[in-house]
């Protein structure tokens, strides 16, 4: 008797749960009570949903969503106060789409193989943290965007990764954005910004991607503490600036990149206490405005410091490593003027296949020749106060290689013997 | 006697005093350039340092390269040596080859000391660089001015006149066709420019060679978007099978045509 109860008891308790394991994710979502929490299984979901209350969803360790490279996985419409947390999604149209609501959190979230992550249109106050994306392999204009929000208020993003995008960050029509600790790498933009207001960007890293930072018509921006590095492809550029107002790009470090900053069209705008170091030219200033500032940047090993198409910027107070004048008072600040205007530089902005001869033998004779001609030089490109030390400091931990030095010394005192005995009759 | 001929032409290329300040000079600046240039700040990919030890390359090994070399031919015709080696069974091919071969052997060894000692500074600085693509267009640059260098002395009547020959060579090949260029570039088309750019990319050795530098370093972005088909091109297996071919063809040219030039000499004498 107490086996045959075992044994229905065994059969019934696994086929309870095999019944609520197999319940689709979209009934599990009608289940949940507004307010309450959804713990989805450690499974494959194949499906589409959508949340209309506000409800929590935490997924397990294996939890992973997935519907297809036609659809988007959850979408999360006309609510608010809705939280996800711990998913995986892969092979998907799009994992997330917030529409018309507000108070979303969105945290810890993978995925791979993905056209685009998370789209946000007519939403306000939605945080995503902890979200790591690897987008599709193939040409950037197959790929789709790894976060994006349109026509939205207050968006937050923070501590996330992602690679292989087209856009990493989008933002379109966005007003009071911030975006906060993220990386992107090898995408077309690493953060991009249209139209938008009310704009803070730091400690992110942006590597490897086209452009790092793509900032079109916005107002009210704020860029500081990023590291912006190796931008380098054909057109790249750290920052590029199209037709913006009021944007304060602050405390970034710039190297390696193509173009640093490229300002087109800027207006009311800061360059403070950057640093440049090793790009190919720092600043590029095209159609720029007396009211913009380049003020107490360090400029390293640049091949170009600053060039304009003949327009208008106020630079001052920044340090040039190759700046040649002396401080005899000793105040930290050069007693002759530093003038960054260079003929090449001039003629590179307005023909772009004078770009060969950058710094070539002859083009390196020229900006000798022009640093003495340009003295008379008031207006343009003039810092006349350059600061004569830098901001930056080097870690300068290089531990003796013997080997190199072994080898050197062998090849060193092999060649001049063999010289010697050369030359005996 | 050919092989004789060469090891008695580089004994005497080593014994030269000029020859061993050049080396001396070559040494000095190579190293001081790494050490200064690549201690500063980090590099990766083009920057103002790599830029400025591509540069020392070619305005200093062309300028020693020509200047010795062609001198050390045109003084051969001078002092009466080339009359008195037409008596032995030496042909002018061999002649040629053996002048050729003493001065890129010569220079070879300049570079092998100067890339020893940058390897020590390396070891004891921790971090100075010696990028593979360097050493291998340094041996290009000898190879080719080499060939140039016997050419200039063939042409010369003199040693005075190789001098300025090799001189007005250098100076072409590194400043004044480009200025040329970018001086019509003012007043012509972007699309000419761009044509008579790369145009002059073949015909100017110099330029070959810097271009030598972004193709095998795979910086071809850092000349710009007007370059991109171009640079698409030679980054193709066929494309560094012509870069090869043009590199030999800048050898085998200037020495060609050395040998016809002496041989008409030699027939109008």
């Amino acid at each position: 008797m107490k086996w045959r109860f075992l044994l229905v008891f065994f059969i019934s308790l696994i086929g309870f749960s095999a019944q609520a394991h197999a319940e689709s994710l979209q009934k599990q979502i009608d289940k949940t009570p507004s307010g309450g929490t959804l713990k989805l299984f450690d499974r494959v979901y194949r499906e589409q949903a959508t949340v209309r209350k506000p409800i929590t969803i935490v997924g397990g360790e294996k939890t992973l969503l997935k519907a297809g490279y036609d659809k988007t996985v959850l979408t999360i419409e006309n609510t608010k106060d809705v939280t996800l947390k711990n998913l995986n999604f892969s092979r998907s149209q799009s994992a997330i789409d917030v529409k018309k609501s507000s108070q979303i959190h969105i945290e810890n979230l993978k995925m791979v193989y993905m056209f685009s992550g998370v789209n946000i249109r007519n939403s306000s106050d939605v945080h995503v943290k902890n979200f790591k994306m690897r987008g599709i392999d193939g040409q950037y204009a197959d790929k789709g965007t790894g976060i994006a929000a349109y026509d939205s208020k207050r968006i937050n993003i923070s501590d996330s990764d992602i690679t292989e995008v087209l856009d990493a960050y989008y933002l379109e029509r966005v007003t009071g954005s911030r975006i906060i600790n993220n990386i992107a790498t090898f995408s077309r933009y690493g953060l991009h910004y249209m139209y938008g207001k009310d704009i803070y960007a730091t400690g992110n890293t942006l590597e490897n991607n086209v452009t790092g930072i793509m900032l079109m018509i916005a107002k009210n921006a704020l860029l500081e503490k990023n590291k912006i590095q190796y931008q380098s492809d054909w057109n790249s550029s750290g920052f590029t600036l199209y037709n913006a107002e009021n944007i304060v790009t602050k405390n970034n470090e710039l190297i390696g990149n193509r173009t640093a900053i490229s300002s087109q069209n800027m207006k009311k705008s800061t360059i403070l206490d950057n640093t440049f170091l090793t790009n190919q030219t720092a600043v590029e200033f095209t159609g720029s405005y007396k009211e913009n500032k380049v003020e107490h940047n360090d400029f390293l090993g640049n091949i170009v410091n600053i060039r304009s198409d003949g327009t208008a910027s106020n630079i001052v107070g920044n340090y040039y490593d190759d700046y040649s004048g002396f401080d005899v008072e000793d105040d930290g600040i050069g007693d002759s003027k530093y003038v960054a205007l260079q003929s090449f530089g001039q003629w590179m902005v307005r023909e772009p296949a004078y770009q060969y001869y950058i710094e070539s033998p002859s083009v390196v004779l020229l900006n000798q020749m022009d640093q003495q001609t340009n003295k008379t030089e008031t207006s343009q490109l003039v810092d006349e106060k350059p600061r004569m030390k830098s901001i930056t400091e080097f870690e300068t931990d290089r531990p003796m290689k013997m080997w190199l030095i072994i080898l050197g010394g062998i090849l060193f005192i092999g060649s001049l013997y063999g010289w010697r005995r050369s030359v005996k009759i | 006697m050919n092989q004789l001929f060469i090891k008695l032409e580089w004994k005497q290329m080593l014994r030269s005093r000029w020859m061993q300040l050049v080396g001396v000079l070559f040494i000095l600046v190579f190293a001081a350039i790494a050490l200064i240039q690549q201690l500063a700040l980090p590099v990766d990919g083009f920057t103002r340092q790599t830029a400025s030890f591509l540069n020392l390359l070619l305005f200093l090994l062309p300028l020693f390269i020509l200047t010795i070399g062609s001198m050390s031919v045109a003084s051969d015709v001078e002092s009466g040596w080339y009359s008195l080696l037409k008596t032995y069974p030496l042909s002018l091919g061999s002649y040629i080859f053996g002048k050729y071969i003493s001065i890129v052997l010569s220079f070879f060894l300049i570079l092998i000391l100067s890339f020893a000692v940058v390897l020590i500074m390396s070891g004891i600085a921790g971090s100075v660089q010696l990028p593979l693509v360097f050493v291998t267009l340094s041996i290009l640059l000898v190879l080719i001015f080499a060939a140039i260098a016997v050419l200039c002395g063939v042409i010369a009547k003199n040693r005075l006149h190789a001098l300025s020959l090799s001189l007005v060579v250098w100076a072409a090949a590194l400043l004044l066709i480009s200025y040329l260029l970018m001086a019509i570039g003012t007043f012509v088309s972007g699309k000419l420019t761009l044509t008579l750019t790369i145009i002059m990319m073949h015909l100017n050795p110099a330029e070959w060679i810097r271009f030598g530098y972004f193709l095998f370093s795979g910086q071809t972005t850092a000349l710009g978007p007007a370059f991109f088909d171009f640079t698409e091109f030679y980054n193709s297996v066929f494309g560094y099978l012509i870069y090869m071919v043009v590199c030999v063809a800048w050898i085998l040219g200037p020495l060609l045509f050395a040998q016809w030039i002496l041989s008409r000499k030699g027939k109008a004498e």
